[in-house]
């Protein structure tokens, strides 16, 4: 690299990291015309007009109503499956029903609980209760170490292991190693 | 764009712009666009590469950013909330857009520097002209982790401080430090073969 350096100016000790951000700005893409920019806001007011969706609040009243109308929807259904007489005639009187086969009425994609009162929590029961459990993916012994590498940013972590015969072991890298 | 002028008082907060705007006021909306889209263009175009692309996403920012005041709710700045929903729109674009401009890229900085024209930091546009030097500034962030590229751009051309870029990532300042650090050994490792001391 030549270098057009004066001798006589005083060096500095890092032009390029105390003068990176002026360079930034030096070299910052040219802005769009003020005809490109008139035209970008005039879109974005027409973006921002648009109607948009409001959340509509749901009453604990049509909450009910909602849960009301799909239980009395279900105990229909089962009541139709069940008994033969709802089935109407039947070629074959007396037949069992060979095949009971479930009617979703809906599921859980269909059901969105917009708000609700704090106290109504506990009364509310949607599908299979969540995992109450831990899940363990895997346990210390499960681990063996067997390499290291630098990760992409070329940093190397430090490694300790467990000093009772325990294979586990503790891995982590400081900020201040130098890629 | 016509030139806006909500009063000849003292010039209004972004919360009273933002008060303004959601009573309807088309002039709070004009003054926003003006007071943030050269950030949320520099932000978008070191991001994204192309002019094109950058506008694309600054509107479309503005037009999401404006509509999710909801999820804002003046936790922190607006040119914070707004430049949060840049960089993650210029991202999703670029991505959609099957990183075009950004593999080109890529594949300019996987490969050594040599015999480019030269630039000096006292006065970067010397020796280069301004289009090549931005050029160079792009191919010397492709060279970044996207991580630390997108750290350095909020630090340095959305001008915001450690704490804005903290909240923006959603990372600790201690980690937008550490990425800055790295960006600028990396910058001045590719640039200073580049650049005249």
């Amino acid at each position: 690299m030549n270098s057009r350096h004066d001798p006589n100016e005083p060096l500095r000790p890092d032009p390029i990291g105390s003068d990176l951000r002026g360079l930034f700005r030096a070299g910052a893409p040219a802005e769009p015309s003020e005809r490109e920019w008139a035209a970008a806001l005039d879109r974005v007011h027409r973006g921002v007009a648009r109607p948009r969706v409001a959340p509509v609040p749901v009453c604990r009243w049509r909450l009910g109503i909602l849960v009301a109308a799909s239980l009395a929807a279900a105990a229909a259904v089962a009541l139709a499956v069940a008994m033969p007489s709802f089935r109407g005639n039947t070629d074959q009187p007396g037949e069992e029903i060979a095949d009971v086969v479930e009617l979703p009425v809906m599921d859980a994609a269909d059901v969105e609980i917009l708000s609700m009162d704090a106290a109504d929590a506990g009364a509310i029961v949607v599908g299979n209760l969540p995992l109450r459990r831990p899940i363990v993916f895997m346990e210390p012994g499960d681990i063996a170490l067997r390499s290291l590498e630098r990760d992409p940013e070329g940093d190397f972590p430090d490694v300790h292991m467990h000093r009772e015969g325990d294979s586990s072991p503790m891995i982590w890298a400081p900020l201040s190693i130098k890629p | 764009m016509a030139a806006v002028t909500l009063s000849s008082a003292p010039e209004l907060s972004d919360d009273q712009l933002l008060a303004r705007f959601a009573r309807g006021d088309r002039d709070a909306l004009d003054e926003l666009f003006r007071r943030y889209r050269s950030a949320a263009y520099r932000v978008a175009y070191r991001l994204l590469g192309r002019e094109a692309d950058a506008l694309d996403a600054v509107q479309e920012s503005f037009i999401k950013a404006l509509t999710h005041l909801h999820n804002f709710q003046g936790r922190s700045s607006f040119k914070t909330w707004l430049l949060r929903v840049v960089s993650n729109a210029s991202l999703d674009l670029g991505r959609q857009r099957g990183r075009r401009e950004a593999v080109s890229l890529e594949a300019v900085a996987s490969t050594e520097p040599e015999a480019g024209p030269l630039v000096t930091f006292d006065r970067p546009t010397q020796g280069l002209e301004r289009e090549e030097l931005r050029d160079l500034l792009q191919e010397a962030l492709a060279s970044l982790p996207e991580a630390q590229r997108r750290t350095f751009v909020l630090h340095v051309d959305g001008e915001l401080n450690y704490r804005e870029v903290a909240e923006v990532l959603g990372i600790s300042i201690g980690t937008v430090m550490s990425r800055l650090f790295y960006a600028r050994q990396k910058l001045r490792a590719y640039l200073g073969r580049r650049v005249e001391r």
